[in-house]
């Protein structure tokens, strides 16, 4: 099938396009330790990370580190934020513990954690404009309020470079993000409509356009080309 | 192909580790592959034994 307009795209699944839309636009909800406002402030400079200078020459740096300089920023972020959201838009695979434990000083674990999984959801709705030629959707209206600040409980060290819920239910990357539990929610949705579908993962035949080995080949596909260990 | 591109940054961000399971039934291939060498294999503390999981679910035990 060859897509000729943004629209003939969406038409391909109305459930998914909806999904998208109710998503991006509580992207812009006051978080839990950031407003509305910081948070499409993050979003707005995970676009500018494919325009900066910094990160062009690191990416093509034998490691991140050996290139020091300041970001291209579009934003009021502080650098260490705007480390965190340009890095992890254009060269997630060498992200390091050493350099998380830095951004998490300044800025604490909660915040890390939330502007990290906004990133992450916008990633998967921006990239999928981007593999259908798409234009990318306005960013989304920063809502009013105020972070509440408040940590779950029954969260703690699971091995991982942030605390995470200690109830292991499902696969560790389905805990990520447990740290925030109102952003995760939309984290969990995002995945739900894109790959998961509930008990359907725990199945080997999937009856979609792609079956679930297709799936998974792109899975290790698009891991590979991320360097991606997990 | 989206999808992907969000999980493998959000286990990268967060430094999340293998799942047992996973590490036990990647553990032979994660060699062959090179994968071991990947950056983030550093989050995982352990190399897992050479397994086969009787269903997806178990291999994120």
């Amino acid at each position: 099938m060859t897509l000729t307009s943004a629209q003939a795209a969406l038409e391909l699944d109305e459930t998914l396009a909806a999904t998208h839309e109710q998503l991006w636009q509580r992207l812009g909800d006051c978080g839990t330790w950031w407003t509305g406002a910081e948070r499409v402030q993050a979003m707005s400079e995970a676009r500018q990370a494919f325009e900066c200078n910094l990160c062009k020459e690191r990416s093509e740096a034998l490691t991140p580190m050996m290139v020091s300089g300041e970001h291209d920023s579009v934003s009021d972020l502080s650098a260490e934020a705007i480390d965190l959201v340009h890095r992890l838009s254009t060269d997630p695979g060498r992200l390091s513990k050493e350099w998380a434990s830095k951004v998490i000083e300044s800025i604490t674990e909660e915040a890390y954690v939330e502007l990290a999984t906004v990133v992450c959801v916008q990633y998967v709705i921006d990239s999928f404009n981007r593999c259908l030629d798409l234009p990318l959707r306005d960013l989304p209206d920063a809502k009013a309020g105020v972070p509440s600040r408040v940590r779950p409980d029954g969260v703690g060290d699971v091995g991982a470079w942030v605390s995470q819920t200690v109830d292991k239910s499902l696969a560790n990357v389905s805990r990520a993000a447990s740290l925030v539990p109102d952003t995760e929610i939309l984290w969990r949705e995002v995945v739900q409509s894109h790959y998961s579908r509930g008990p359907q993962f725990a199945d080997l035949v999937w009856d979609r356009g792609l079956s679930r080995p297709q799936v998974e080949l792109l899975a290790s596909t698009v891991s590979a080309l991320n360097e991606c260990f997990y | 192909m989206s999808a992907f591109e969000g999980l493998n940054r959000i286990a990268d961000v967060t430094g999340i580790q293998l799942d047992a399971g996973l590490a036990d039934e990647s553990a032979d291939f994660r060699v062959t592959l090179g994968l071991d060498a990947y950056s983030g294999a550093s989050s995982t503390s352990s190399e897992g034994t050479p397994a086969r999981a009787d269903g997806v679910l178990e291999i994120f035990s």
